[in-house]
């Protein structure tokens, strides 16, 4: 069987720039996954705790390259981090895991506090306000008229 | 000389701030005029002093003295005199010196704008802010904390001012965020002397407006500076990094924002007396506070440029505040206690106190989140950081909320909203926002949080303009006038209402900055050699060529950078990384942006390689000019509502008036 040798080439090609392309997402994708696993991280640098993946310094640098290294070798961002905190504590990471006593930062505080001050202050505003036989009748009218009236008002005032 | 000089007047000024903080106070319960006068005549005493001290301070670094511990710590001979000025704050000792300064220049105001009203309670103010600035002289005329502390030796030359804090941003930032610390302390005091004397009405919030507003603005600009700065000059591509000494500033002024819209409250319902009092006493435990976390050194921090043994001294002091405070507020409190009535539930009243109950909410999780490591430590006996990680994920979607209520605000009236009135107001902001909603999403800006922001972005705007538009086109109806002219006149005779409204879009601008900046960033770290070129975004950038030069204490690299956008050059920036003599363990960067009203390209050179190549962080940050442009905007609105009034004048003289009589 006689293969075209320009169609050989042209596939040869074609599985090149495959290739090629195949190895630089794969480049985009595993900085994205170093960057991702940076940023559960702070710089133990001594320059006052920036998270891992903003940090300028050279230590950040060389904390990302072996991020970079275990993610090559196969191992998963939790691996990853637990080697971190068992090598450096729990400071190692930007923010407390969320999990235990640490839900109360996690959940209490920005979530069911606040959800629950809202429907405290609902029931205060209902306390509160004045008991009426009748709905006032408000109209829009009355609004402008207002201006106006303070208007007016303001206008004598600068006409003095 | 100057030190013995210098000493000399702080240990005097010390003993006249003691005289003024115990006899304005005695002078007060024994109806003594003789002496409270005497006591106010301390404070222009003690000011003098102090400015006397501070003169010989400055003199000190301008011409070198390096036997002070404190000039030859923050500056050596190389620096530029313009620095040598603002060393004077860079360290502890000068922070500390600047802060009762201002403190004892606002005193004297103070003094000077209620020699004729406020008698009742103004011996408790002059004694209030005297304690105060007792306690920072005290802490200066301590030997570790004294700013005229003397080596054993002269040294030839000093030790240089941290090359980090050599930017424009040190002459600006510090004093303006101080400004606005020590500001919060005139309502404070008023507050106090308020529950001391028993003026429970609301005069006491009517005579610091304008204190409030001032402090306010003056701590809005200096985070904002800060973060400026910190964009410029850290290099790292953010301005905001949820640091604890940034916290630590954002803390007095989430509750000081959450003031200054409730005291509206009880101005015209007399509702909340309680609340406030909370409110301004919390916003003057945060301003110390704040010091207490950075001077402890129980938090690390980009800050901490002078870690001292101040934490406990702050602490006690904080105590004791909170103490006397909570003490006065439980005396108080039968009588704080109002009548409170709502007319709708629908009504501006009832949104303001969503407005705080969102900005407490914020406060608590920045608290929570700041104070994390002492919590944790001490709960868990485990060590934790908690870094901007936490916050970005939990302050979204408060951020949302907050946005939500500045939105329906100007549209729902005071007292009464009817569902007539409300469904008139809604209607056409409504549909400017569903267009533009389409219209982002369209476009490509298809996440949920951003679009969500930038819609009710364009939802407020939208209320802001209507309303003004209205209310000029009223007085033009009437008038005649022009319609610039009316607008004009509208803003200047509703000068409180409208200078809001100006803060209001000022913030909106501040959203959309970091809006877009935190959903859209564009980051990349690359390695190039001259003549190369690379891509950023819709972006080609070409590394020309660098070169190094020779410059006062620092050896600087610097990159020429060519910007092009489809194959046109529209820009050309210099990166640059600096190496000091005296510190060559810590170069600095000089981030190079080239920058429009859609973005920000912004190059940080990282490294230098032997073969010429060199390494670069280049990122996109889209619309971060708006947040500098928002921070203009909210200063030229709280000037405008700061500005005097002629009528308000008269109507708190008449206050004053009937006050006396009754």
């Amino acid at each position: 069987m006689k293969i075209d040798r320009r169609f050989l080439a042209v596939a040869w090609f074609v599985i090149l720039a495959f290739t090629v392309s195949a190895w630089a997402n794969n480049e985009v994708e595993l900085n994205r996954k170093v960057k991702k696993v940076a940023h559960e991280l702070v710089c133990l640098c001594g320059c006052g705790n920036q998270v891992l993946d903003v940090c300028t310094c050279a230590v950040a640098a060389k904390e990302r390259k072996r991020i970079k290294n275990y993610l090559q070798s196969g191992k998963t961002q939790q691996e990853i981090l637990d080697i971190f905190i068992a090598e450096k504590g729990w400071v190692v990471l930007s923010a407390p895991p969320k999990k235990g006593f640490n839900q109360i930062l996690w959940i209490f505080i920005p979530y069911i506090l606040p959800i629950v001050s809202v429907f405290i202050l609902f029931y205060f505003l209902k306390k509160w306000k004045k008991k009426q036989d009748k709905e006032l009748e408000e109209d829009w009218e009355e609004e402008d008229a207002d201006y106006n009236d303070q208007l007016e008002k303001e206008l004598d005032k600068f006409e003095d | 000389m100057t030190a013995e000089l210098g000493n000399f007047s702080l240990v005097l000024a010390f003993l006249l701030t003691a005289y003024a903080s115990i006899f304005s106070i005695v002078g007060a319960r024994i109806n003594n005029q003789k002496l409270i006068r005497s006591c106010e005549n301390a404070v222009f005493g003690y000011f003098a002093l102090f400015t006397l001290g501070a003169g010989l301070l400055i003199h000190a670094f301008v011409t070198g003295n390096f036997q002070l511990r404190y000039v030859y710590e923050y500056s050596d001979r190389a620096l530029p005199m313009f620095y040598k000025v603002a060393a004077f704050w860079a360290g502890q000792e000068g922070s500390m010196f600047m802060w009762v300064w201002f403190l004892s220049l606002f005193t004297m105001i103070v003094i000077a704008q209620n020699r004729k009203i406020n008698r009742r309670m103004m011996p408790y103010i002059t004694g209030i802010l005297s304690i105060v600035s007792f306690f920072f002289a005290s802490i200066m005329i301590r030997g570790e904390t004294n700013p005229f502390d003397l080596l054993p030796m002269i040294p030839f030359d000093g030790k240089g001012l941290n090359p980090l804090l050599q930017n424009l941003g040190m002459t600006w930032h510090p004093p303006s965020l101080y400004l606005g610390y020590v500001g919060f302390t005139i309502p404070f005091a008023f507050a106090l002397a308020a529950m001391i004397t028993g003026n429970l009405n609301d005069l006491w919030i009517r005579s610091t407006r304008r204190w409030t507003l001032f402090a306010w603005t003056l701590l809005t600009a200096g985070i904002i500076l800060g973060g400026q700065w910190a964009y410029v000059e850290l290099g790292w591509g953010g301005y905001w990094a949820w640091d604890p000494v940034e916290n630590a500033s954002f803390m007095p002024w989430i509750s000081g924002t959450a003031y200054l819209h409730s005291v509206m409250i009880q101005e015209r319902k007399d509702m909340l007396k309680v609340w406030n009092m909370v409110l301004i006493i919390l916003t003057f435990v945060l301003t110390i506070y704040g010091t207490f976390i950075t001077r402890s050194g129980v938090i690390s921090s980009v800050h901490s440029f002078g870690v001292s043994s101040l934490g406990p001294i702050f602490g006690v002091f904080l105590l004791a505040v909170m103490a006397v405070t909570l003490t006065l507020l439980f005396n108080r409190l039968k009588e704080l206690k109002s009548d409170n009535e709502l007319d709708s539930l629908l009504s501006r009243e009832s949104m303001f106190l969503y407005n705080n109950l969102v900005l407490v909410a914020m406060l608590v999780i920045v608290f929570f989140g700041t104070s994390w490591p002492f919590i944790s430590e001490a709960v868990l006996g485990q060590q934790s950081v908690v870094t901007s990680t936490f916050y970005n994920q939990t302050n979204v979607p408060i951020g949302l909320a907050l946005l939500l209520v500045m939105a329906f605000c100007p549209l729902i009236a005071w007292r009464k909203s009817s569902v007539k009135n409300l469904r008139e107001n809604f209607v056409l902001p409504t549909i400017i926002m569903t267009v533009s909603g389409v219209l982002l999403f369209i476009t490509g800006i298809r996440e949920g949080y951003p679009l969500t922001s930038f819609c009710l972005c364009v939802f407020v705007l939208a209320t802001i303009i209507i309303e003004v538009v209205k209310g000029a086109r009223a007085r033009y109806r009437i008038t005649g006038e022009p319609s610039l002219i009316a607008l004009y006149r509208l803003i200047w005779k509703g000068k409180r209402r409208y200078g809001g409204y100006i803060v209001h879009i000022g913030v909106i601008l501040v959203f959309i900055g970091i809006t877009g900046s935190s959903a859209y960033q564009v980051e990349k770290e690359i390695t190039v050699r001259p003549g190369e070129s690379f891509q950023l975004g819709e972006y080609n950038l070409r590394y020309v060529k660098y070169s190094d030069y020779e410059s006062a204490g620092k050896l600087s690299i610097s990159v020429i950078m060519e910007v092009y956008k489809a194959g046109r050059k529209i820009d050309v920036i210099y990166p640059q990384k600096d190496y000091w003599k005296k510190r060559p363990e810590q170069p600095t960067t000089e981030v190079a942006i080239s920058w429009d009203l859609r973005k920000d390209i912004y190059i940080i050179l990282n490294a230098l390689n032997r073969d010429g190549s060199a390494t670069f962080k280049a990122v996109i940050n889209p619309l971060v000019v708006w947040l500098w442009i928002g921070g203009i905007v909210m200063a030229i609105g709280s000037t405008i509502a700061i500005w005097p009034d002629k009528r308000e004048k008269l109507r708190l003289l008449a206050r004053f008036a009937s006050e006396v009589s009754a």
